[in-house]
């Protein structure tokens, strides 16, 4: 895929529909372009970025709720900042989330307990216009 | 390199079976957490991600290192270890880490001697553990993993 970190940056509402409508290797793709491999790897709950390269190419992940999830908010934070920036808040303590980062939240945590807080915390981060 | 531990096998429908640490979500985790509301199992504390790379084999750590994981984290860089490559731990994202951490990198360090690379950049909190303990200059802490790969 050829689109470029530009394309992702999206407002809430088309974040969701993009993020739950796309071929899940875009999905992925898109992710490892806004934060890297490691950090999507651990989202997709694996040990190995190998893993990551192959849903890349059609293999189909153990997680693809949590990725298209992953996928919503990342675009949502990258409306507002660049991808330095976009990885430091997935990896970094956050108070409006108890301290915990927003990547183990989202490997650690069922997802259903976790939208609502990562959603609310990522339009803070990333107020809409 | 030495293949990674296979602690619990998770099968897709196609390729052989990935392989996770056992701090990594197991196939029953996954059922748990597209299901119920059961939280996942132990070692939730830090996620281990290895990567294999052209100059290093990479073991990317996120999150907290402590007496509850100390032993996944030295299978982790058990693990990576094996090839002529080095081997880079990356606590770039690692958010706390304790002595029993310290004593595992330590060791680490004994067994793989110059093949050893450690990244804390200067700006991550833990950093100054390692500057209090003079760790920084026995592990030629890096800044970057390109730095630590490309160190001799």
């Amino acid at each position: 895929m050829e689109e470029s970190v530009v394309s992702t940056v999206r407002g809430d509402v088309d974040a969701h529909d993009h993020a739950m409508s796309a071929d899940m290797r875009d999905i992925v793709r898109e992710l490892v372009d806004l934060l890297g491999a490691t950090s999507v790897a651990v989202i997709g709950g694996v040990a190995e970025t190998r893993a990551v390269a192959q849903w890349m190419t059609g293999r189909e992940p153990q997680r693809p709720h949590v990725l298209r999830f992953a996928l919503q908010i990342a675009s949502m934070i990258a409306s507002s900042a660049d991808r330095e920036r976009a990885r430091a808040w997935f990896s970094g303590s956050n108070p409006m989330l108890g301290d915990e980062s927003p990547i183990l939240m989202l490997r650690n945590r069922p997802l259903h307990e976790i939208q609502g807080q990562l959603a609310a915390a990522a339009r803070k981060f990333a107020p809409q216009p | 390199m030495v293949a990674p531990q296979l602690v619990s096998p998770a099968h897709t429908d196609d390729n052989e079976p990935m392989t996770f640490f056992s701090s990594e979500l197991t196939p029953a985790s996954f059922a748990t957490l597209s299901g119920d509301s059961k939280p996942v199992g132990p070692g939730t504390l830090a996620a281990l991600v290895h990567e294999d790379t052209e100059h290093a084999d990479v073991l990317h750590v996120f999150g907290e290192i402590d007496l509850s994981n100390t032993a996944e984290f030295e299978t982790a860089i058990h693990s990576a270890a094996g090839a002529l490559l080095p081997v880079v731990i990356n606590l770039e994202h690692c958010r706390y880490i304790d002595s029993s951490g310290l004593r595992t990198l330590v060791l680490a360090k004994r067994r793989l001697g110059t093949q050893f690379r450690l990244v804390v950049p200067q700006d991550n909190p833990i950093r100054r553990l390692f500057d209090i303990t003079q760790l920084t200059q026995e592990f030629n802490v890096a800044q970057s993993v390109a730095e630590a790969a490309a160190q001799r």
